[in-house]
């Protein structure tokens, strides 16, 4: 219908749009792709999953504001909820590798000078020509392919950050900029920068232990406890950082506690990914291996508490199944096209064991 | 990154020791014989080598002293079904528990090495 027809009919065109509304919320392909892989790899924290993803269809087509880097986030949240999982596993799902970020751990730039270490000496001071910069054109250019110029860099716990660093931080939010200690220029406007934060730990801890001891308050995490997470969480971050560095912010995602069911389904990616890497490491010479409930029992009691979430799981995983496996094929006791079946025994020590065909199902096959 | 070579005759060993070490934030290369593990060692540049003591045609013990003889003193960590002495390794290690030691020998291994090189 032309407008001169609605204009005829006494319909003007605002009347008219209305009644093909469009859908401000839609993503496009590539965007609902990223979403799908990143909801399949991080478990329970949808917010932080809808913030990436929005700024990336935003950077997608080419709405970022100029002169500002694409999107500054801040990952609030309890210890081991996964606020580095996500930027890990958003490289992963970009660049098809995990580590593909820039990482700028703020703990180790808690000394004036030491900032050093991430814009270079100027010239005239020690380690001039010396001390190479983290921050450079190069570096943050590294994992750019010709189809996505995005560069991840994460500041972790911004809390630790010396004063010298807030200063380049705030600059860095604000014009996308960096001047480095020989003077050159750095371009940020093509970053996604990420920040987390503890901020509030102590608090949110106070809140997980509850007086009532450890195992009682792991069964009670729910909705509400995480709301009074997230209020602690935002409370403290407003107190400790100044209200020109939250303005720019583009978002603030607090991380949810990982319930008893949700550190289950960690469980369940990790074993996953780790049958992932063998397969990759090994290629044809691929062998499987399952674990026991049991034993997926314990590696959650080893790996996981409401104080430390899933981040010691890795860890633990690492030591307990990957390196057993590993022992098993330097001894040669795994070959090829075996299955290999965890358990644990009653001392406590976990068991391996080949699944063996049995002579009778074998003939069947045959 | 410290750049380690691994070599091994057991290709599933080897490739699955090079995917902990690079997963622990090393830059770790398979070689499933002396042969090519002298080829590798001719092209890149290496920390420290890790070597299986017994390989069918020529042994880790060759490859120990063909390496010591380009780079004297080169850290060399040896592993093997038994305690064999090897006066080209700088420790051995027994294959049934390889892991985790391994990692904490290399760690050991490559500090030594910096200190003896400062």
């Amino acid at each position: 219908m032309s407008g001169e027809a609605l204009s005829e009919k006494g319909v003007s065109l605002a009347e008219a749009a209305v009644s093909a509304p469009l859908d401000a919320k839609r993503h496009g392909e590539p965007t609902k792709e990223l979403e799908r892989v990143l909801r399949s790899k991080v478990v329970a924290q949808d917010a932080a999953i809808d913030a990436v993803v929005e700024l990336y269809q935003i950077f997608l087509v080419g709405m970022a504001p100029p002169d500002r880097p694409i999107g500054n986030l801040l990952f609030l949240g309890p210890t081991g909820s996964g606020k580095t999982y996500v930027v890990e596993a958003l490289a992963e799902a970009l660049f098809g590798n995990p580590h593909a970020f820039i990482k700028v751990n703020c703990a180790e730039f808690q000394e004036h000078h030491e900032i050093a270490k991430l814009i270079g000496s100027p010239p005239g001071y020690v380690g001039h020509g010396q001390t190479r910069a983290l921050l450079t054109q190069e570096a943050l250019n590294q994992w750019q392919t010709e189809k996505l110029k995005l560069t991840l860099l994460l500041f972790d716990e911004i809390e630790k950050a010396s004063d010298a660093l807030w200063q380049l931080l705030l600059g860095i939010l604000d014009r996308a900029t960096l001047t480095l200690g020989d003077n050159s220029h750095v371009d940020l406007s093509h970053c996604m920068i990420f920040m987390t934060s503890n901020l509030g730990a102590a608090e949110m801890s106070k809140l997980a232990e509850g007086g009532l001891g450890f195992a009682a308050q792991f069964t009670r995490v729910n909705e509400d406890f995480d709301q009074r997470i997230s209020r602690t969480a935002l409370e403290a971050a407003r107190r400790k950082f100044s209200p020109e560095f939250m303005n720019r912010l583009d978002k603030v995602v607090v991380f949810r506690t990982l319930r008893p069911d949700q550190l289950g389904q960690v469980l369940e990616l990790e074993l996953e990914r780790i049958q992932h890497r063998i397969s990759r490491a090994v290629g044809e010479q691929n062998f499987t291996f399952e674990c026991a409930p049991s034993v997926k029992q314990w590696l959650l009691q080893q790996g996981t508490d409401p104080k430390y979430g899933a981040r010691h799981l890795k860890r633990v995983i690492e030591r307990n199944v990957v390196y057993g496996l590993a022992n098993l094929v330097a001894t040669g006791q795994i070959q090829s096209g075996d299955r290999v079946s965890i358990g644990i025994g009653a001392d406590g020590v976990l068991t391996f064991s080949k699944c063996v065909v049995a002579a009778s199902e074998t003939a069947t096959q045959q | 990154m410290k750049n380690i070579l691994v070599v091994d005759d057991n290709e599933m060993l080897c490739r699955m020791a090079c995917d902990i070490l690079n997963h622990e934030g090393y830059c770790a290369v398979p070689a499933t014989s002396v042969e090519a593990a002298l080829e590798a060692f001719e092209q890149q540049s290496f920390d420290l080598v890790v070597t299986s003591f017994h390989m069918p045609g020529m042994g880790g013990a060759e490859l120990a002293r063909a390496i010591r003889n380009r780079a004297p003193g080169f850290p060399i960590i040896m592993t093997g079904f038994e305690p064999v002495d090897c006066e080209h390794a700088t420790l051995f290690l027994p294959r049934q528990f390889l892991f985790p030691s391994l990692l904490e020998k290399i760690g050991a291994c490559l500090l030594e090495s910096e200190t003896r090189a400062q």
